[in-house]
């Protein structure tokens, strides 16, 4: 089913604008340029409002206008009736329908907005005769339905700018939405609750009549009742989860590259106590070494003095001079008695005197002089070791502090290392990251245990229903009056339970086709086929994106990658739904970056070749790496513009 | 007798460079150890000094046994005997002279070196001398 | 590509779900078109119950 025509009359700025999509053979792509205020959106919204009676795109600006053309109300005379309506054409395998909405506004110039007079709603076909015939109201409704159903034209008719939002969190409930919409499993699970009901409305009349049956039924309703809070409650933590399971893989995406900086902080601050003590034992060794070579530095200087003195030293204790064996008690006893040890008598002043006293003198000077030279016998060996050990223990110490620094460059590269790592990072958002990463994690595993046990109780509560049912199929049994009511339970509760698998069977069929469908797609479509292994819609609908290295990578992966994939969700849907209408976004590359834009375009061009897509783009958009795609092979090409005053499209046709 | 030894006053600022620059832990060592290194460098250089303005810089009792001992060997090789160990007096001036011009020689060479180099220097240099006299 | 045609594989998959039982799949098939004729109109009540009566009839309880 395609789009031939639209025909806008009076509907916001569309004044009076007919839009032709005619296709080329090929293609049936179709172009609409536009700037933001211009009417773009609201080509949308006329559509929307066209078949269903709502505008869900209006901007805040445009809620408070009314629907009627500006200008067509300005220049009404009071009282006049004006017409509003959109008019939409299409085609679907040879037949044409046409699709009309129609609302009459009465103009009272003392009003600011008109007032709504008459509503019209009226679907136009050929019957089997080529006979013209129209619709009106459910009829009208159902023909709507049947072209693009009201619960899921929101993969029909979409703003590109929401698309990337939307498919961000890829919810297993928007999805789950459609497919049940798709599967039309909507009428099976009705089904399903009416036949409950009936059922158990023969259930309370044989409870009526009889008091024991009435007290069974009575417990099967409340265990039925229990049971659905629990599975209630069990679809409300399924939606935590995944939202937590979302949340954890958006954060293990974010750290995926990024190290744990708690940890290696930990271990760097390690490395610097260590390096710190390493240092300090550096520090005093080289000390000791400056020690050494200071201390050296004097004694080896003066060793040649020294090799000298012990010369001297060892002449003179060769010659007994050193120690010295004089007694100058001697000398000083015959000084004092005037008696010399061979008696004679020694005057004052005589020679002798002297010669005893200069012999005193001298004998007090070379004792001085022994007694230095003698106190430097023990220094000098000392000094003598001290240098024959000096080589060994310079190039002792020299090795030490060697290993020393080797020691503390292996440290400092740890540490530098480390700083690397972490340099670049946001260190406090990554250890928020991570402490939301382990917040997430526990509510998820929180989520799975009630989950789990909530299911366990559910079980409880179907064996407990499944009993009771026996009971009461067994009391009903006891009576002939009950046999009719009995079978009609039975049967009754059978045809559920077959419904009921249906309803499982049918979910998970669409669920699988729709994925197949937008995997072949995806991968039929996108520009880096390696980057991605797999999409797979899992059994809680949730849409999942998987990289090539094997995680999850949908909420990370770029804006026009997730175009794509929302693209080829929605030509899944078409193609497994059946509903092969066309495609129409508002803004489809709005988030994608200018490389990314011309792999787009060319995927529109290759989606437009078995479907039609209508692209309203604002003039940003349709940059170079689009025009190059899209120019040639463009079905029709349109520029809108707003008039002066603002309130009327004019539409140039480029092509 | 003289109860301590004397430095000129100009060679003050020489001690302090050293200190300064800190070679060979120079600031850490006491006044004795770095008038002996200085004496060292003198006599390894063959220069004496006249002291012009004395100022005393630590007493001879803190010399100790090793102290004494150089000081005196090298008034010994000085003189050409023993006996100038009668002198105390001279034998201390032999050593201030020798370290008078022992320290300036020290403040040019760390002048001469670039900066953090001169303990290498210096271990280099006496690694050699070692060599030498063995 | 052609599409599932999803009201096919539904009728097919009653009749699975049922198998031996063609009371049960008739009775099933039948409300179902009732109720995409009829579009989920809320008098259900009268309709079901004379359906259920009407083909438990023929069902026999398989015990």
């Amino acid at each position: 089913m395609r789009i031939e025509r639209i025909d806008l009359k009076n509907y916001r700025q569309f004044r009076s604008v007919c839009i032709d999509f005619g296709r080329s053979p090929k293609e049936d792509l179709h172009i609409l340029v536009a700037d933001n205020g211009t009417g773009k959106t609201n080509l949308l919204n006329a559509i929307n409002w066209c078949l269903y009676g709502n505008e869900p795109h209006l901007s805040k600006d445009s809620q408070q206008l009314p629907r009627l053309n500006l200008n067509t109300l300005v220049q009404a005379t009071e009282g006049t009736k004006e017409i509003v309506s959109v008019e939409l054409v299409t085609e679907t395998e040879g037949n044409r329908i046409t699709f009309k909405r129609s609302e009459e506004y009465l103009v009272h110039k003392d009003r600011k907005q008109p007032v709504l007079h008459d509503i019209n709603f009226t679907v136009t076909y050929l019957d089997d005769k080529k006979n013209a015939k129209w619709v009106i109201d459910e009829e009208a409704t159902a023909y709507v339905e049947r072209f693009v159903p009201r619960d899921i034209r929101e993969f029909f008719f979409f703003d590109g700018e929401r698309l990337d939002t939307y498919f961000k969190s890829a919810t297993g409930q928007q999805i789950s939405n459609a497919i049940f919409r798709i599967s039309q499993v909507d009428t099976l699970n009705r089904i399903s609750d009416r036949l409950e009901s009936v059922v158990n409305d023969l259930k309370r009349e044989a409870g009526k009549r009889s008091p024991q049956i009435e007290e069974i039924r009575e417990a099967i309703e409340d265990k039925e009742k229990k049971r659905k809070e629990v599975m209630e409650q069990i679809a409300e933590l399924g939606v935590q989860k995944e939202d937590a399971r979302r949340k954890i893989d958006e954060l293990n995406e974010k750290l995926r590259s990024i190290p744990n900086i708690e940890a290696l902080q930990a271990e760097q601050a390690k490395l610097r106590e260590t390096y710190k003590k390493k240092d300090q034992v550096r520090n005093e060794k080289v000390i000791d070494k400056q020690n050494l070579l200071f201390e050296l530095g004097i004694l080896l200087r003066l060793y040649p003095t020294l090799q000298v003195s012990s010369q001297v030293i060892s002449e003179k204790v060769k010659n007994k001079e050193i120690p010295q064996t004089y007694d100058t008690r001697l000398l000083d006893n015959i000084l004092i008695t005037r008696q010399c040890i061979c008696t004679r008598r020694v005057e004052e002043g005589s020679s002798e005197e002297k010669h005893i006293k200069q012999l005193r003198a001298d004998i007090a000077t070379s004792s001085v002089i022994a007694r230095e030279l003698l106190q430097m016998i023990s220094p000098i060996e000392q000094i003598k070791k001290k240098i024959s050990t000096f080589k060994s223990e310079l190039e002792r110490i020299t090795k030490e502090i060697q290993l020393y620094d080797e020691e503390l460059n292996d440290l400092n590269v740890k540490i530098q290392s480390i700083d690397s790592q972490i340099g670049g990072y946001n260190v406090e958002q990554v250890k928020q990251w991570y402490s939301e990463l382990k917040d997430y994690q526990r509510i998820y595993d929180f989520n799975i245990e009630r989950i789990t046990n909530l299911k366990l109780a559910k079980e409880r509560l179907d064996k407990e229903i499944a009993d009771l049912n026996q009971d009461l199929n067994k009391a009903l049994l006891k009576e002939a009056v009950f046999q009719e009511v009995r079978h009609q339970i039975a049967f009754g509760n059978r045809a559920s339970g077959v419904v009921n698998n249906v309803v499982k069977t049918m979910m998970d069929r669409v669920r699988k086709a729709i994925e197949n469908e937008t995997r072949d797609s995806f991968f039929n479509l996108v520009w880096k086929k390696e980057t991605f292994k797999d999409v797979y819609i899992d059994e809680n609908y949730a849409l999942h994106l998987i990289h090539g290295l094997g995680y999850e990578c949908l909420g990370s992966v770029s804006a026009s990658e997730r175009q794509l994939l929302a693209l080829s969700f929605v030509i899944a849907l078409h193609k497994v739904s059946g509903f092969d209408s066309p495609i129409l976004v508002d803004t489809p590359v709005a988030r994608v970056s200018n490389e990314q834009r011309e792999n787009l375009g060319k995927i529109f061009y290759q989606i437009s070749r078995n479907k039609q897509l209508i692209l309203l783009f604002l003039p940003t958009e349709y940059s170079v790496e689009i025009s190059r795609n899209l120019d040639t092979c463009a079905s029709s090409m349109r520029k809108l513009r707003l008039t002066k005053d603002e309130r009327e499209i004019q539409m140039e046709v480029i092509r | 007798m003289p109860d301590r030894l004397y430095i000129d006053k100009e060679d003050r600022p020489y001690y302090q460079k050293a200190e300064e620059e800190n070679i060979l832990n120079f600031k850490n060592k006491n006044q004795k150890e770095q008038f002996l290194l200085a004496m060292a460098i003198g006599f390894e250089n063959s220069q004496r000094r006249e002291l012009k303005t004395r100022e005393g810089f630590f007493f001879s009792d803190n010399l100790g046994s090793e102290g004494r001992t150089l000081i005196n060997a090298l008034a010994i090789r000085e003189h050409g005997s023993a006996d100038i160990l009668a002198d105390e007096k001279k034998v201390f001036d032999i050593a201030e002279q020798y370290a008078s011009a022992g320290i300036r020689i020290l403040a040019d060479s760390i002048d001469k070196v670039q900066f953090g180099k001169f303990d290498k220097m210096f271990e280099k240099d006496l690694v050699e001398m070692l060599n030498l006299s063995q | 590509m052609p599409s599932m045609n999803i009201a096919k594989q539904i009728s097919e998959v009653i009749k699975e779900q049922a198998s031996n039982d063609e009371s049960l799949q008739e009775f099933i098939l039948a409300i179902l078109k009732w109720e995409l004729t009829t579009k989920g109109a809320f008098q259900f009540k009268e309709n079901y119950r004379q359906m259920i009566k009407q083909y438990s009839s023929k069902w026999e309880d398989a015990k």
